[in-house]
């Protein structure tokens, strides 16, 4: 097996005293999509943001595509192959939803061209381009705010809870795009509460808890078994 | 006359537009209020004074000199004022800000004096003839020059690469910068769009009504009043709002020639300075009663 | 212990001394001066003393940035420069109305412009000086125009005449003295605490049943009446009033003297004042740049030393002396609050109704038409997913927010439209998230200024107590048997900030119950907590509850919430989707579905 693209090796973080994250450790591979579940606070938009080094780790470290990720700045993630979509989602509310993808790129015509390709995986927002933001829908914005990380044609896109505030429906449309975009040779983390559906989209996934990694399986398995409830609702 | 007064009006809000545009721009991009924002108008002002000494030429042909020596003014005074702050509350900013437009405002009293001076005008300052009418040159140019440099700015914040990176940041620094914009070198470049804009005011102002070093408190409260009538935070806002202010500093002193029967029952209601008191009471009642402004979002009240 | 061994004891600890040293050389330097004008420039530094005292009120212990001080300092000089010159009142008179005219002004201002953000406030303040200089500039026949008015008479008071140069440098010297100890009062004891939570922590100061409104108005008040003093004072002292007294220098002058001296010390508005007046006087190749220095020393001094000189003395004090802490009062149970009481007749009256609540965020729909009940004496659990409204509601419960459509009911009391504190005042007490303690506060005062409410605390109450504030000294005594009750009593002279976290929540609960509550709302309460933290914290929230204590509790830990819990409700995308016992909840198929997602759903 190749080496991971990215690697989380024992990272331990705190938000001032709780320790959010106790020692975590994960891994995703080219072009492979895992899932990241678990309960609220259990710590999964912590390690999101440390990947993405908007939260320091106290300990452990980042790997990605064999450089170790900390002391690079933020905006560094982009350039070197790292989306990021954010809990939330983000948009920019006064930007129109082409200004959204355009200014995540570089490059003008390079740019224009990207954002085609965006419009064909997601053509709903076709129908917004000219649309301010903040008047897109809940379901609209996730997918631009998914489209705007695919902007720069990452390695690795980082989904932090694409389901939430979505109805089932969006949600199912948003997700089942995750195929499409492994198809095109980019991997995929995403963190989601909502299990069934993140099951159903992934290779792989975690179940972390409490900021500790619970277990590591193919996402068929976990599915199948049952004791996924008492991860969430105690026993 | 009504004509005479429209378009002196319009001149007068045209100045005050830029001198808005820029103040909003840095308080969008930083959420920090920029009170030495006024003294960057009448640095700008003195700068154009002094060129003029040096180059005798109009002050048209001075604005570009002007507005990029005020450029690197901002980018200098945004090291100072605001990055060694950026995270702390942004009173501290306002404090910083304060305190280096002192510091703008006694280096030009103790280099140059107190008494007002008079600016170059951008083009002349005769008086044209249109039919029945006489216009002023240079109420005229201040009028075509401003909105020009608007529909420039317009330009660069909505049509460029550029400008949408600024704008991104004004609205969502972390996301911007988690989207790979180098989000401190925006701030700079607002610090040195919002400062070049002031300085063009400054240029255009110093004509017709002269400029002394301690004009600066008098600009940032015009920007203040601006952008309160405008809604805190719309460029477009802030734009309305500065021409609200000129209508009413222009016709409200104006009101007992144009209605001669006002001029028996209040003589001292329509001074200049009756009107500048009733200017900030009606900013009082604004901010009592609808203090998101005309296109602003719902304020921020302590809970 | 007597009073004189009290005071020599108080004297003896930490810097005191050094403190000590620097009144008495400072009380002794101005029969050193020798010139007149030397005697003038040391009244002078005691006018902005004064005038700084008074702008920390404002600036420092509420911390808003008022631009309004030098405006109340000019309207008092001209108050006194008119009367005294143009109708030749007395200083009984002009010194009264140097006092309550600006204090008239900041209360019409205060209206409109106080409850609003910083910018807005300090740009709306100095707004009004813009418009008061332009009166006196305009207003020729009274203020003199931009002239002014000369030759105003010495402080004459009751016949007794302060005589130029030592006279009227020892009456400004007594303000500063008296106003040094009205201030020292007013922020010692409860009050004081009140206005720390208040700057530090709007949200929390409300929820433990302080009206920060209030408290800001109150210091505004205050500080234009230092301010109007001042400039009484001044006008006697420089014997001339113009415009100067309303320019901006002067707002400069008090802005850097607070910022530089210290803006919560008094001692660094002496300092300030000392150092910032005698700046030109001292270098005198400055004096036609010392405005440019004092702009420069704002400058350095809010980047590098934002709490001042004195502030910097203080933490290096802490390092190299630090203090004993002071002696724990002895703990005492709180007397029963009249809302404590159960009233008879209300049994069988839920403790808490909710009714069909809708809350929106812009478009967004946070609760669309929520509704339960909670009994007396009963743990109520709300779980839902994340975005699902449960944290909305509590702000809703407790006044935070206001909902759109629908009612909160306390005890068949209608809440719905008070405000916050008053809620909280009424039994209402709650926990947060993110612990809202005061970090820079020891343990035992954050939890003491929760009795704010219940001491009848105010100003006038704060400035007429004696050596020691009794309501401060049962307030602590109060909290002791509450920090005791809940075994967080040996941290209590630790500072909030350093505590680990499971104390730190033991900490806010104890605050909460300062409150006398009826009614406890515990926001993920077990975050943080250690397994046998958890088991504790439910232990004694059982204890409460079976001495009638309403305990609604927000969680995502089921482990801690089950158990713990007599009935829960779910919510889901702002919806009651359940409600029932906990094992109920446990098995109900739409809570699942809540948290997991439905199985259904999974097919493509």
């Amino acid at each position: 097996m190749s080496a991971p693209l990215l690697e989380v090796c024992d990272v331990v973080a705190r938000y001032g005293q709780i320790e959010a994250l106790r020692g975590v450790s994960l891994t995703v591979g080219v072009a492979e999509a895992v899932a990241l579940i678990g309960a609220n606070g259990a710590g999964k938009s912590t390690l999101m943001k440390c990947i993405m080094g908007m939260l320091p780790c106290a300990s452990g470290r980042v790997t990605f595509d064999g450089r170790p990720l900390s002391g690079r700045p933020v905006s560094n993630r982009a350039a070197i192959g790292i989306g990021y979509s954010p809990e939330g989602r983000r948009i920019f509310p006064g930007l129109t939803t082409h200004e959204n993808l355009l200014v995540a790129s570089n490059d003008r015509d390079r740019g224009k061209a990207r954002a085609e390709e965006v419009y064909a995986i997601f053509p709903a927002l076709r129908e917004k381009i000219q649309a301010m933001g903040w008047s897109l829908s809940g379901g609209q914005q996730q997918m631009l705010s998914v489209g705007r990380a695919l902007m720069l044609r990452p390695r690795l896109l980082l989904l932090d809870e694409p389901s939430l505030g979505l109805s089932p429906l969006l949600m199912t449309e948003v997700l089942n795009r995750i195929a499409d975009i492994t198809a095109t040779g980019t991997a995929v983390l995403i963190a989601e509460q909502n299990v069934h559906k993140a099951l159903s989209v992934t290779n792989r996934a975690y179940v972390i808890k409490l900021g500790r990694m619970l277990q590591s399986s193919p996402s068929r398995e976990l599915l199948a078994s049952g004791d996924l409830t008492s991860a969430f609702l105690g026993a | 006359m009504l004509l005479q007064i429209s378009l002196n009006a319009l001149a007068l809000g045209a100045a005050y537009g830029l001198l808005a545009l820029g103040f909003v721009m840095i308080l969008n991009a930083t959420s920090a209020v920029n009170f030495a924002h006024g003294d960057m108008v009448m640095v700008g002002a003195y700068l154009a004074i002094a060129l003029h000494g040096v180059f005798n030429i109009p002050g048209a042909l001075l604005l570009p000199l002007v507005m990029a020596l005020m450029a690197l003014l901002g980018f200098v005074f945004s090291w100072f004022a605001y990055f060694p702050l950026k995270d702390r509350p942004p009173v501290s900013v306002f404090i910083s800000t304060i305190a280096i437009g002192i510091v703008f405002q006694n280096s030009i009293n103790a280099v140059q004096g107190a008494e007002p001076r008079k600016g170059p005008a951008l083009l002349g300052e005769g008086q044209l003839a249109l039919g029945s009418l006489t216009i002023s040159e240079q109420s005229l140019s201040i009028i075509g020059v401003a909105l020009l440099l608007i529909v420039a700015q317009y330009y660069l914040l909505n049509r460029t690469g550029i400008g949408r990176k600024l704008r991104a940041t004004a609205q969502d620094r972390p996301m911007a910068e988690a989207l790979g914009i180098r989000v401190n070198r925006m701030i700079a470049l607002t610090f040195a769009i919002g400062s070049a804009l002031a300085g063009a005011a400054g240029l255009m102002l110093s004509n017709t009504f002269f400029t002394s070093p301690t004009d600066g408190s008098n600009y940032i409260l015009k920007a203040y009043i601006a952008v309160t009538i405008g809604g805190w935070g719309s460029l477009p806002g802030a734009l309305c709002g500065a021409l609200i202010i000129a209508l009413f500093e222009v016709v409200y002193p104006s009101l007992p020639v144009l209605i001669p029967a006002l001029k028996e029952i209040a003589p001292l209601l329509f001074t200049q300075t009756t009107s500048t008191i009733v200017l900030y009471i009606g900013l009082l009642c604004i901010m009592f009663f609808r203090p998101q402004g005309l296109f602003g979002e719902k304020v921020q009240k302590r809970v | 212990m007597s009073g004189i061994a009290q005071t020599i004891n108080w004297s003896k600890t930490g810097i005191r001394p050094l403190l000590i040293l620097c009144v008495l050389l400072l009380a002794i330097w101005p029969f050193t001066m020798t010139s007149a004008y030397q005697i003038r420039i040391f009244t002078i530094v005691g006018i902005y003393a004064l005038l700084s005292l008074g702008y920390q009120f404002i600036f420092g212990h509420v911390g808003a940035l008022a631009l309004t001080q030098g405006t109340f300092f000019g309207v008092g000089a001209y108050v006194t420069g008119i009367l005294s010159t143009r109708y030749g009142w007395g200083g009984e008179y002009t010194l009264m109305l140097s006092v309550l005219i600006p204090i008239a002004l900041a209360a019409m201002i205060a209206a409109p412009v106080l409850r609003l953000d910083s910018h807005y406030f300090a740009l709306a303040t100095l707004g009004i000086g813009q418009v008061l200089l332009l009166i006196a500039v305009a207003w020729q026949e009274v203020t003199g125009g931009s002239n002014g008015l000369s030759g105003i008479p010495a402080l004459k008071f009751l016949g007794m005449e302060a005589s130029k140069g030592y006279g009227i440098m020892a009456v400004v010297w007594g303000f500063v003295v008296a106003g040094a100890f009205l201030s020292w009062r007013i922020t010692r004891g409860l009050y004081g605490a009140a206005l720390t939570i208040s700057r530090e922590n709007p949200i929390a100061a409300l929820a433990i049943g302080i009206d920060t409104a209030a408290l800001r108005y109150a210091m505004f008040l205050l500080s234009a009446l230092f301010a109007g003093v001042a400039g009484a004072l001044y006008a006697h002292t420089i014997k001339v009033v113009s415009v100067e007294a309303l320019e901006f220098p002067i707002m400069v002058a008090c802005l850097t003297i607070t910022v530089v001296g210290g803006r919560t010390h008094i001692a660094g508005a002496i300092l300030g004042a000392i150092l910032i007046i005698n700046l030109p006087e001292w270098f005198r190749a400055m004096e036609k740049y010392y405005l440019i220095a004092y702009g420069v020393a704002l400058l350095v001094m809010i980047v590098v030393a934002p709490l001042g000189l004195i502030g910097l003395l203080e933490q290096l004090r802490v390092k190299l002396w630090p203090e004993q802490p002071k002696q724990l009062p002895a703990a005492s149970a709180p007397v029963p609050a009249p809302h404590a009481e159960i009233m008879t007749g209300t049994h069988g009256t839920p403790l808490l109704e909710v009714k069909d609540i809708h809350k929106r965020f812009g478009g967004v729909r946070a609760l669309n038409g929520v509704s339960f009940s909670i009994a007396q004496g009963e743990i109520f659990g709300l779980i839902g997913p994340n975005g699902s409204g449960k944290t909305t509601m509590l702000n809703i419960i407790t006044g935070i927010y206001r909902a759109e459509a629908g009612s909160v009911f306390l005890l068949g009391d209608n809440i719905s439209k008070k405000p916050s504190f008053q809620i909280a005042r009424s039994g209402v007490a709650r926990t947060f998230q993110n612990i809202n303690l005061v970090d820079d506060m020891t343990v035992l005062d954050n939890v003491a200024v929760a009795r704010y409410g219940f001491e009848d605390a105010g100003l006038v109450q704060a400035a007429s107590a004696g050596w020691h504030d009794p309501a401060w000294q049962r307030a602590r005594a109060n909290a002791m048997f509450i920090l005791q009750a809940l075994g967080v009593d040996l941290v209590a002279n630790q500072m909030a900030g350093g505590l680990p976290y499971g104390s730190k929540r033991k900490v806010e609960i104890a605050r909460a119950l300062a409150l006398e509550p009826r009614l406890l709302l515990l926001d993920e309460p077990a975050a943080g907590l250690n397994e046998g933290e958890q088991h504790d914290l439910a232990d004694r929230l059982r204890t409460f509850a079976k001495n009638g204590l309403s305990i609604l509790v927000i969680e995502h830990n089921m482990p801690f919430l089950m158990p713990l819990a007599q009935r829960m409700a779910c919510l889901d995308h702002g919806e009651l989707i359940a409600e029932g016992t906990p094992l109920e909840i446990r098995n109900n198929p739409l809570v699942i579905a809540a948290y997991l997602g439905a199985p259904e759903e999974s097919t493509v």
